[in-house]
């Protein structure tokens, strides 16, 4: 028993594995999976790198074991966006982020993008201070978060003015 | 990955958990959202021989806020997401999910539960002072289906320890309705930055006439000690009083003398915890006070 | 052997592991993929590379390391504990005439990693961007059982920096003057550029007195003082802090890899496309992108036909990555010597192509025409492929291909000693003039930052956006050593800091916003006078802020001589002023 079968739905398709019990889910996703725009920072629940939505909840995928994740429906970075299809294509956070230099190195990213996916979908219209708080799980070293914020701010606009949430649902 | 191999157990039923505790003895660890057990192990410090899951059980049967007509009962395996957004909780205990919007972050707040929480019974937990504060009860069942009620200040024993036994299961914290007016309660805390642990929480529990005599006050603190500190002094006084900015001053001083021994780490030394009890007691209690105080608002 | 490691030097590693293998160079490769965020700390060669290279070859199986956060925190390198003890000689207007200064560095652990020499860095740019006729610098480093220093963003100059600034407000109360009026007093002067300090060091261009009165303006300096009253009369603990910062760049340290120079290839194919193969890497600060643009920009081509390629020692030429400014010093000035190189070759065949002197042509938006005359013109495709295809006709002034490799090396640095023994081992250095408004709470000793704003000289701006991306992160960084970072070990040697949950970084939470500007004035010597930025925050905002928490304790009478400033230290800080004040 101290390996186990487990299948998810990643982006859409469902996926299985046989791992060891150990497993994280962010170890499924990047080991079995190759899925590795989902990083890992600090193993503590911390730094947020690792973020990934998990049946519609924003959660840290270093603190979850890929057991408990059986059955469960899971969106990472490389869902947000059709694979190879150019920036064009990128999803409405994603351009803002490089629209605003939301990034230098982009190890945080792709959590950030998630935390920002989780909030708008939830609250398409934030203020700074729930911008703010919507990040405060997800650390970076680079930006001084003076620019991701500036992005989100503006991918809400721009989703606002598009569809709303149709066009931030993945 | 983590170095000590486990085995993984998915019940499907409360029973079949229970079953599981009891087959398994010390070695076995319930998980629920995993918050804090997952980083244990990550890190080697917690290193369970077996694991228990409780998340693929029928989410209604612990997750869930009911009310009756005596009290509000929120299931153990309640997210803290959860318990910030129940609009019941918001109406009938709002310092409950005024503390979930405290802790650590909007990812842990979706994955992390109430009754995780409260077992893994950290001292700097967020939940400890407020459901003492409230007087809330735990139910807990074990592999003969007996369900025993332990009150909340009987349940935190000590550092990581609760009063719960091995075979046995939290399912349920059941807070006390009170009456929607003259009550008001607060929940503030101290942290190094967002999503720090508390160095010091303070749960302030205010009643009053509608003269704006105290019918009722109570604090109690977490963080500070190896267990919640419940100042009871101050429930003694102020009975009766009025409750103006003197007798905040004076509930501070009856805070610093109950505070014994209170611990000590890299963040905050014991006289700094110390006077940090002091001071978010104060705070907690003067908020408390001014929501009483708002007619027709519905605090608890 | 290929190694992929997360490293700011790729061919220096190779240089090593060569040696400590006993390999020839020439039969290893050392790839850095994207690494993250480096801030220094992935400059030197580490002995995990080493062991695991040993362990590939030895078992001729490809061998992975994953450093956890923990092992980062315990032995990846630690830095800047120091203690200064100084004394300062001054004027009666405010004028510094003497400085003695000793300082000790708790360096750890000897080990290969660079950080001892931050002790020695901060030394040299000691007194900084002023002028003082006695300086009397004694510099110790301590070995410890702790961890070993590692290179971090700032690198000593950060301490060095600290120290002028306290001095300049510890002369400002002394004196009761403005600490703004005693800054501008001591400046170096916008016309002695350039200025050789008296510790041999030559500073190359500024103009510090406009640098800080632009900051003053756009801060509204004048207005906060009366919110500062405001507020206090309220019973409130504010303070204003004000700081300047110099960040020197573009290392150039005796026969070491850590030097002054950097080598770019312009390879262009027949079809157009540009591949830009350089030696600088990139720490993740998107240097790439600033190197792309100078070669479109110098060959008038789009950026989007431009591709950069480092961190690849079979691929790039030999280049020494990335440390202290380098991508904008060296980097960007060795790809624009490549690309003039190009861009003469391709006027030269134009020329003979549009029977036009090269020096009548303009090359823009890829296309090479006539001046005056724009129906007149070549694609750039067009000539690119004449030159592959035509080397008997049109093409045949040139030496045949379309590809160069350019070295460029900061002509500012001298490593032969001057009459007094001394040397100048940093070409370029960026100022920054930081403004912070805090309050505090006495209560309970925290700091809230109210306000943030600065004004940096990182000389010509190659791309707003990405220095203004360095100056948020930068003085962030300065925001977190200054107030929450803190590497805690017990007395027995142990280190109890090795999470994120004990070692906490700034999270959104906790910045404030900040307000950046620049302010130009260009390098004489680096082609486009750019002067650097990545070291550029860290340096001043531990000065800035312990001023505004100063000031705002000032009534206590509260003297801060120590970093971080943690809600804990502060709050005894201000028990024990309050207990001196009671205290007849």
């Amino acid at each position: 028993m101290s390996r186990v079968m487990v299948r998810v739905r990643v982006n859409g398709a469902w996926k299985e594995a046989e791992v060891d019990t150990r497993t994280l889910l962010v170890d499924l996703l990047r080991e079995e999976f190759m899925l590795t725009g989902t990083h890992i920072g600090c193993l503590t629940g911390n730094c947020g790198a690792c973020t990934v939505m998990m049946d519609d909840l924003s959660v840290k995928s270093c603190t979850v074991l890929a057991a408990q994740a059986n059955g469960a429906d899971v969106l990472t970075i490389e869902g947000l966006a059709p694979k190879d299809s150019g920036t064009s294509n990128l999803h409405p956070i994603q351009q803002a982020f490089i629209q605003h230099h939301g990034l230098q190195c982009g190890f945080c990213t792709p959590g950030m993008i998630l935390s920002a996916y989780q909030l708008l979908m939830r609250n398409p219209k934030p203020t700074e201070e729930e911008i703010r708080v919507s990040i405060a799980g997800n650390l970076c070293r680079c930006t001084g978060y003076q620019n991701i914020l500036k992005a989100i701010s503006a991918a809400s606009e721009r989703t606002l003015q598009q569809s709303g949430k149709r066009a931030l649902r993945r | 990955m983590m170095n000590k191999p486990f085995d993984y157990f998915a019940p499907k039923s409360i029973s079949e958990a229970v079953s599981l505790l009891k087959k398994h003895g010390s070695g076995a660890k319930l998980i629920a959202g995993g918050q804090s057990l997952v980083p244990l192990m990550n890190l080697g410090l917690a290193a369970p021989r077996q694991i228990i899951d409780l998340t693929h059980i029928k989410k209604d049967s612990l997750s869930y806020v009911k009310l009756d007509k005596d009290s509000l009962m929120i299931g153990s395996m309640t997210t803290h997401s959860a318990v910030e957004n129940s609009p019941q909780i918001r109406r009938h205990c709002r310092i409950l999910s005024e503390t979930a919007m405290t802790i650590a972050d909007v990812q842990v707040r979706n994955r992390g539960t109430i009754g995780g929480s409260v077992c893994h019974a950290d001292p700097a937990g967020d939940y400890l002072a407020p459901l003492v504060a409230v007087d809330a009860e735990f139910r807990a069942i074990n592999p003969k289906r007996k369900v025993r009620t332990i009150s909340a200040d009987k349940f935190f024993v000590d550092i990581f320890t609760t009063a719960l036994k091995r075979d046995e299961l939290l399912t349920e914290i059941r807070v006390p309705k009170r009456p929607s007016t003259r009550n008001g309660s607060a929940y503030v805390k101290h942290k190094y930055v967002e999503g720090g642990f508390a160095i010091v929480g303070a749960a302030a529990v205010v009643s009053v006439n509608k003269d704006g005599i105290c019918d009722r006050a109570k604090v109690v603190l977490s963080g500070v000690s190896t267990r919640p500190v419940r100042v009871d002094m101050i429930e003694k006084e102020f009975r009766g009083e009025n409750l103006d900015e003197r007798a905040i001053e004076e509930a501070g001083r009856i805070v610093r003398e109950a505070v014994h021994d209170p611990l000590s780490d890299i963040h905050a030394s014991a006289d700094y915890r110390r006077e940090m009890a002091v001071v978010f007691a104060k705070r907690a209690l003067r908020l408390a006070l001014a929501r009483s105080r708002k007619t027709g608002a519905q605090h608890n | 052997m290929t190694l992929y490691a997360t490293t700011q030097q790729p061919h220096p590693l190779r240089t090593t592991l060569a040696a400590a293998l006993s390999m020839p160079e020439n039969s290893i490769r050392v790839i850095q993929p994207d690494v993250g965020g480096a801030f220094g700390v992935k400059t030197p060669p580490f002995q995990e590379e080493i062991l695991l290279a040993l362990l590939s070859v030895v078992t001729k199986r490809p061998v992975k390391w994953v450093e956890e956060r923990r092992e980062n925190f315990l032995a990846g390198g630690h830095a800047r504990e120091m203690v200064h003890h100084f004394e300062v000689a001054f004027k009666k207007d405010g004028r510094v005439i003497g400085l003695k200064e000793k300082m000790i560095a708790d360096t750890g652990a000897p080990s290969p990693l660079i950080g001892w020499g931050m002790a020695f860095v901060g030394a040299l740019h000691i007194p900084g961007v002023y002028k003082i006729e006695s300086v009397d610098v004694e510099s110790s480093m301590v070995v410890t059982n702790k961890a070993p220093w590692n290179a971090y963003r700032g690198y000593g100059k950060e301490n060095s920096n600290l120290l002028m600034e306290r001095c300049m407000d510890m002369v400002a109360r002394k004196l009761g003057m403005s600490p703004i009026d005693v800054r501008l007093k001591n400046f170096v002067q916008p016309h002695e550029f350039p200025f050789k300090q008296i510790s041999g060091q030559v500073l190359d261009s500024g103009d510090y007195p406009t640098v800080l009165n632009r900051l003053l303006q756009m801060s509204q300096y004048d207005k906060l003082r009366e919110e500062r009253a405001r507020l206090r009369k309220q019973g409130k603990y504010v303070g204003i802090g004000v700081a300047f910062e110099v960040a020197p760049g573009g290392a150039c340290l005796p026969d070491s890899y850590i030097t002054g120079y950097d080598g770019t290839t312009v390879r262009v194919a027949p079809t157009r496309q540009v591949t830009v193969l350089t030696g600088i890497t990139s720490p993740g600060t998107g240097n790439e992108t600033m190197i792309a643009q100078v070669v479109a920009d110098e060959l008038g081509i789009e950026i989007g036909d431009v591709s950069v390629v480092q961190g690849d020692t079979d691929k790039c030429p030999y280049g020494l990555g990335n440390f202290s400014d380098r991508s904008t010093i060296v980097g960007a000035s060795s790809a624009m010597l490549a690309a003039r190189d190009i861009r003469e070759k391709v006027l030269k065949v134009a020329g003979s192509m549009l029977e036009a002197s090269p020096d009548d042509l303009d090359v823009e938006e890829s296309k090479i025409s006539v001046k005056g005359v724009p129906s007149k013109f070549l694609k750039f495709s067009d000539v690119a492929q004449a030159i592959y295809r035509r080397p008997y006709d049109c093409a045949i002034d040139i030496e045949p291909g379309l590809e160069a490799t350019r070295y460029f090396r900061t002509p500012n640095a001298t490593h032969i000693p001057d009459e007094q023994g001394r040397i100048s081992t940093y070409p370029s250095y960026p100022n920054m003039a930081h403004l912070a408004f805090v309050e505090v709470d006495i209560e309970t000793g925290e700091v809230k930052i109210l306000k943030y704003a600065a004004v940096h000289d990182c000389g010509y701006i190659m791309n707003p956006m990405m220095v203004e991306g360095q100056l948020h992160g930068g003085i962030v960084q300065g925001i977190g050593g200054a107030l929450y970072e803190h590497l805690v070990y017990d007395d027995a040697g142990q280190l109890l800091t090795t999470t994120f949950m004990d070692y906490p970084i700034p999270t959104s939470m906790e910045v404030p916003k900040i307000e950046a500007a620049n302010h130009e004035t260009r390098s004489p010597f680096t082609p486009y006078g750019t002067k650097g930025v990545g070291e550029s925050g860290p340096v001043g905002a531990p000065a800035v802020l312990i001023s505004a928490v100063e000031d705002a304790l000032s009534t206590l009478g509260v003297k801060i001589t120590e970093l971080p400033l943690k809600p804990n230290r502060v709050w005894e800080l201000i028990k024990e002023a309050k207990k001196v004040k009671v205290s007849p």
